[in-house]
């Protein structure tokens, strides 16, 4: 506080003196002992004028003290360029000289304050003039290099610093290399250009910063790389496959008429061509249309088209067309067989969107066929989806099972039957493999281009599907005069290939480039007796329930929906034998009025007593077909008592010259109710004479060829629940296993009747048995 | 695809096919329409009951297409050698009665097998009034080994035109292998799937 005091006393001393020194600020004040104590003198020394960089001393010891004190000095720069001062606090300090650049100077200003123990002080000031005698040069960055795309702008920051105090830099960025751009602000730290439209193979600019800052110019490069732009193309086009019709009255294949159709629904996927990686996956329309976005620009890729149906949800279904023939030891199971694709030639996505097509092409060489047979797959595959199509109309939810459809240009017609090495007996359904097999060499029949014929085996999965068939198969042909399940099953079939392809006439060609084939009219059925045993019936009787185009009586239409819900519905749980009595008789209850009458017309055309009919087809009158009048076809069912009486029933061959063993009264039906469960024993005895007969015995001897053999198999809604079939001559005797209250059906045949050896030519061709059935 | 499917596909299914029954029958078979049996399911088997006791049809319960109105039935006459004729008897029945029908036979593979000098390539004729069938005999001579083929055509005049079929008869000669006809090129895809890649034109 003392200090304080006295120093304001001093100032205003100071003040009302108006003492002015060398120095200032000095002052007189009385000391402790009363006496006064005088002030220093404070003296910063001359000035100076300096070079640059060199070390500088400051000197005060010219400063002094009247009464001999000893002084405390202070140093501060109030001046000019900071710098860095040292020993401040004695009578002499120091520092460096700054960088000023040649040619400039600046002057710095530094006081000393001097004082006394009292506290009385005294300030002098000193000018040190620095002069430049030599230039620093600047330190330049052009920045780090850059990555950029065509056409961005590109920002160029450029750095520079320079220890001469007094230089003013300039900057100024030229282009070195590369395809030449217009720079903006180029005189200045930081330009900017708009980076060229470079090639796939992208560009290196190179810019150079030129910092000058008045005697030196210093430079640096920074290198720009400009790449191809990330193009994003879209690829789309539509897929077709050639589609060879048939000539006239189905003989042979017309190929001065090819039809280029489109590939619908199938799985189109955009192939790498360098990697082989799939880039991804669609399906056609149903107009073949296909379409991937953003596929990279400039990329070689090619297009494949898998022969396959795939569709989660609802409706939902999965089809794939695959070659059967694998004659290695060790073949990979059916499913994992090669699945058909075509693939087109590699091209170039460039830089726009392009559109590509694929066709797959029949192969055909004008007089057979001299390339890839690329068209059967998608054939088959189109004629599937038009049977899916059909069933969609009349359940547009339908889940369809998957199903395998198996050819090859090796899948020969023969026998017997060898799936691997393509040796089938014809084109057929099996439904333990949910499978198609297709005939394919072009040396006896291909199928790939016969659609009905597609669609006809199609109709079999959906029996399997969909509904229910108790068809006992083998061998058919129109006409025939055929087992009332096999009737129906094979008239089904043909009548869903008419109706999912629009076109009553099924073909069935043979040898292509020949003429070679046969034809059915599904709409004008003209073969063999019309009626529940002949396959054309049944196909006409479906087919006019459909069609709108009015023939005869055929002058309505139900559509497909009573038809699918008959057959999905009443006609999957019949007590009976799927026939056209179970299927007729379910589908009119489900129709009324005009609709009524119509089933009834187109039944009763085809000589089925409509108004009283049943599942049994109880109420049928009689046949007309010959030979015999019909032996042992009517009563379609016989009652078969479960008392132990015994009844005599009869089969024959009369209408089975190929001795197939399926034709109509061959089969015997049986029909039997039981109202409480029990056990029950089958008894089957032949009442008919088999004599001896002139034929060698079979070699070796394994069975008595000469003899009868009754078969039975019982069923309950389809599935069979016991079965008689032992190898005994002329009779049969089994035991059934518990059959619950239900009724059952059962069939009663002669087995010798489709044995593969044949019966004698003496043999029968009618056999009669006495049957019972009795409770254990 | 999870729908509970309702499997109930006629007594076909549930009667037993195997490669046995393949391997088992001898050069002979019956044309057109032969049944294959199919694997058996949960139900009762025809053929498990009997399985040694009575041979089953070939294709006993094939779910197949309607046949042309003929079928073929064939035997292969011994054991067939290179440079040897070797004669197969043939049955071709038809359901069109008695109108003659037109029996061919094509080679397709002329350094497997070639006609007799004396074998007519084509004949024509209708069933004797009391049979049933037509019975022919063609003599082949086989040029190599390997399972050769005749292709044996029918074909009938009706109303509506000619109608035809047509069949292969297998001729095994020594014990070589089918020549199989190459159709693309199998490949794996991008999931190690088995294809066949097929190329347009």
């Amino acid at each position: 506080m003392t200090s304080r005091f006295y120093s304001r006393v001093a100032v205003f001393a100071m003040s009302v003196l108006g003492l002015a020194a060398c120095g200032g600020g000095g002052s007189d004040s009385p000391d402790n002992n009363g006496t006064t104590n005088r002030a220093p003198t404070a003296n910063a020394g001359m000035d100076q004028s300096v070079d640059e960089q060199t070390s500088i001393t400051l000197d005060g010891t010219g400063s002094s003290d009247p009464d001999g004190d000893n002084l405390t000095y202070t140093w501060t720069q109030t001046g000019g360029e900071s710098v860095a001062l040292a020993n401040g606090s004695t009578a002499q300090a120091s520092f460096d000289a700054p960088d000023v650049g040649i040619g400039s100077s600046t002057t710095l200003t530094f006081q000393l304050r001097v004082a006394d123990p009292s506290g009385a002080s005294n300030t002098s000031n000193t000018d040190v003039v620095v002069n430049g005698v030599s230039n620093s040069e600047p330190t330049v960055s052009a920045g780090a290099d850059q990555a950029v795309t065509e056409l961005a702008t590109v920002n160029l920051s450029g750095t520079a610093s320079d220890t001469d105090i007094g230089d003013a830099l300039t900057y100024t960025w030229t282009q070195t290399s590369g395809t030449g751009v217009s720079l903006t602000n180029g005189d200045a730290a930081n330009a900017s250009f708009v980076a060229p439209d470079v090639g796939i193979a992208g560009e290196t600019l190179t810019f150079q910063l030129s910092v000058n800052d008045g005697t030196a110019v210093i430079t640096d490069s920074v290198n720009v790389t400009v790449a191809e732009a990330a193009v994003v193309v879209t690829v789309s086009g539509t897929v077709f496959y050639e589609f060879v019709p048939p000539n006239d009255s189905c003989r042979g294949l017309n190929f001065d008429d090819i039809q280029t159709r489109p590939i619908r629904a199938a799985t189109v996927q955009l192939i790498d061509a360098g990697s082989g990686n799939m880039l991804g996956t669609t399906v056609a329309g149903d107009n073949g249309g296909y379409s991937f976005s953003n596929v990279d620009g400039n990329l070689d890729v090619r297009l494949r088209v898998r022969a396959e149906l795939k569709r989660t949800g609802s409706p939902g279904w999965d089809v794939e067309v695959r070659d059967n023939v694998d004659t290695s030891s060790n073949p990979p199971p059916l499913g994992s067989r090669p699945l058909y694709v075509v693939e087109g030639a590699n091209f170039n996505t460039g830089g726009a969107d392009v559109t590509r097509d694929l066709t797959a092409t029949t192969g055909w060489g004008g007089s057979s066929y001299t390339g890839s047979r690329a068209a059967a797959p998608f054939a088959i595959l189109d004629a599937i989806y038009s049977g899916m199509q059909l069933v969609l109309t009349a359940d547009a939810n339908a889940d369809f099972a998957p199903m395998d459809a198996f050819w090859s240009v090796n899948n020969t017609s023969t026998s017997p039957p060898d799936i691997d090495a393509g040796e089938l007996p014809t084109s057929f359904y099996r439904g333990d493999l949910d499978s198609l097999f297709l005939l394919g060499d072009a040396g006896t029949d291909t199928e790939e281009f016969d659609d009905h014929v597609v669609v006809h085996e199609w109709g079999h999965y959906f029996e399997d599907a969909f509904s229910r068939s108790d068809s006992i198969g083998g061998s058919h042909s129109v006409g025939q005069s055929i087992d009332a399940r096999l009737a129906f099953g094979e008239g089904w079939a043909t009548a869903l290939a008419a109706m999912a392809l629009d076109d009553p006439q099924y073909c069935d060609t043979f040898v292509p480039g020949t003429s070679g084939g046969f034809g059915i009219d599904t709409e004008n059925n003209n073969s063999g007796s019309q009626g529940w045993f002949n396959e054309m019936s049944v196909a006409t009787f479906l087919y006019d329930l459909w069609d709108t185009n009015p023939d005869g009586s055929d002058t309505n239409s139900i559509g497909f929906g009573p038809i699918f819900n008959a057959m999905a519905g009443p006609q999957l749980n019949t007590n009976a034998f799927t026939t056209l009595f179970s299927f007729a008789t379910e589908l009119r209850s489900m129709v009324n009025g005009a609709e009524l009458a119509f089933v009834d017309a187109q039944l009763a055309r085809e000589n089925i007593e409509a108004t009283s009919i049943d599942i049994w087809g109880t109420t049928q009158g009689s046949i007309t077909t010959s030979p015999n009048q019909a032996r042992d076809v009517l009563p379609l069912y016989t009652t078969l008592p479960t008392d132990g009486t015994t009844i005599n029933i009869c089969t024959n061959s009369d209408y089975d010259s190929g001795r197939d063993g399926n034709k109509l009264a061959e089969y015997r039906y049986l029909r039997f109710t039981t109202t409480s469960a029990a056990a029950y024993t089958v008894t089957i005895t032949t009442t008919t004479p088999t004599p001896p007969t002139s034929d060698p015995p079979p070699t070796p001897p394994d069975v008595i060829r000469d003899q009868s053999d009754p078969d039975m198999f019982i069923y309950r809604s389809g599935g069979i629940v016991a079965v008689g079939n032992g190898p005994n001559e002329n009779s049969e005797v089994f035991t059934t296993q518990t059959l619950p209250a239900d009724t059952y059906v059962a069939d009663l045949q002669e087995w010798r009747f489709e044995d593969e050896d044949g019966a004698s030519s003496d043999f029968p061709e009618q056999i009669c048995f006495d049957v019972s059935m009795s409770p254990l | 695809m999870t729908r509970l499917r309702v499997k109930i596909m006629n007594r076909a299914k549930t009667i037993a096919f195997s490669a046995a029954v393949t391997v088992a029958l001898s050069a002979c078979g019956k044309g057109d329409m032969e049944e294959t049996g199919v694997e058996t399911e949960t139900k009762l088997s025809k053929n498990a009951l009997e399985v040694s006791a009575k041979p089953e049809p070939d294709f006993d319960g094939t779910i197949a297409k309607p046949g042309s109105p003929f079928s073929v039935s064939y035997k292969v006459i011994g054991t067939p050698i290179v440079g040897s004729p070797v004669t197969v008897e043939l049955r071709v029945t038809s359901t069109l009665g008695p109108r003659p029908l037109k029996v061919s036979y094509r080679i397709n593979d002329a350094s497997a097998m070639m006609f007799h000098e004396a074998q007519p390539s084509e004949v024509e004729m209708a069933p004797a009034a009391n049979e049933k069938f037509i019975a022919q005999q063609v003599t082949v001579v086989p040029q190599r080994e390997g399972r050769l083929y005749l292709n044996v055509g029918a074909s009938v005049e009706t109303d509506d035109g000619s109608m035809s079929s047509m069949m292969a008869i297998p001729i095994q000669v020594g014990s070589g292998g089918r020549d199989l006809e190459e159709n693309g090129e199998v490949q794996l895809d991008e999931n190690g799937e088995a294809i066949r890649v097929l190329t347009p034109e």
